[in-house]
């Protein structure tokens, strides 16, 4: 049996790895298939289907912590719609 | 990432040895509370959620800005991204107010 604990870690775990990438265009999609994907469960009860539905994220968990990394061995220029951070 | 490279950059202090004595050739400003608080609701405008709510310090996530427990999370990584700090589950599970993560951030910055 899957905790709610359990899927929210893992929900947490993914956005982070979701922020690691340098790449606007990948960090946003990513970012907002985890949201969707995540919303789109929200109703589900079954045990079994709920179970299902966690490894397949910790599947996805493994998935973008190897394309992350490999994202931030590369440079990207930032892109005009990125807002740009103002350090002081 | 950027961001982590400044704040090491930041964090390295060149010295010079003048007759056993280090001189810092300048000092680095403490972070100010109204600077997190601006960042910190700027960083919560980008959750998805949270882009029509009026933020404020008392305003609660679940009461007020009626967040389920995932954008809760979601808002969190948000300032844990923008400050380049992690929250540890413990304390992630006792912020319920915008208040209550701006105060554990602006303390966790003092500390660097």
């Amino acid at each position: 049996m899957v905790q709610q604990k359990q899927v929210l870690k893992l929900y947490k775990n993914l956005l982070e790895k979701a922020y690691k990438f340098d790449n606007y265009n990948f960090r946003e999609y990513a970012k907002r298939r985890i949201h969707d994907s995540f919303k789109e469960h929200k109703s589900l009860t079954k045990p079994e289907e709920i179970a299902q539905f966690y490894n397949n994220g910790i599947n996805n968990l493994a998935l973008l912590t190897r394309q992350s990394t490999i994202s931030q061995m590369y440079t990207f220029d930032k892109l005009v719609v990125e807002p740009l951070k103002q350090h002081k | 990432m950027y961001r982590s490279f400044l704040r090491s950059a930041a964090l390295v202090r060149p010295s010079i040895k003048l007759s056993q004595q280090s001189i810092r050739f300048y000092v680095t400003q403490p972070i100010t509370k109204d600077e997190v608080i601006t960042r910190a609701f700027d960083a919560l405008k980008t959750v998805a959620t949270l882009q029509e709510s009026k933020i404020s310090l008392e305003s609660s996530f679940q009461k007020d800005l009626g967040l389920d427990s995932l954008d809760t999370v979601e808002a969190l990584v948000a300032l844990e991204e923008e400050f380049d700090l992690e929250i540890p589950d413990k304390i992630a599970d006792e912020i319920k107010t915008v208040g209550e993560a701006v105060n554990y951030i602006y303390e966790e910055e003092q500390k660097l």
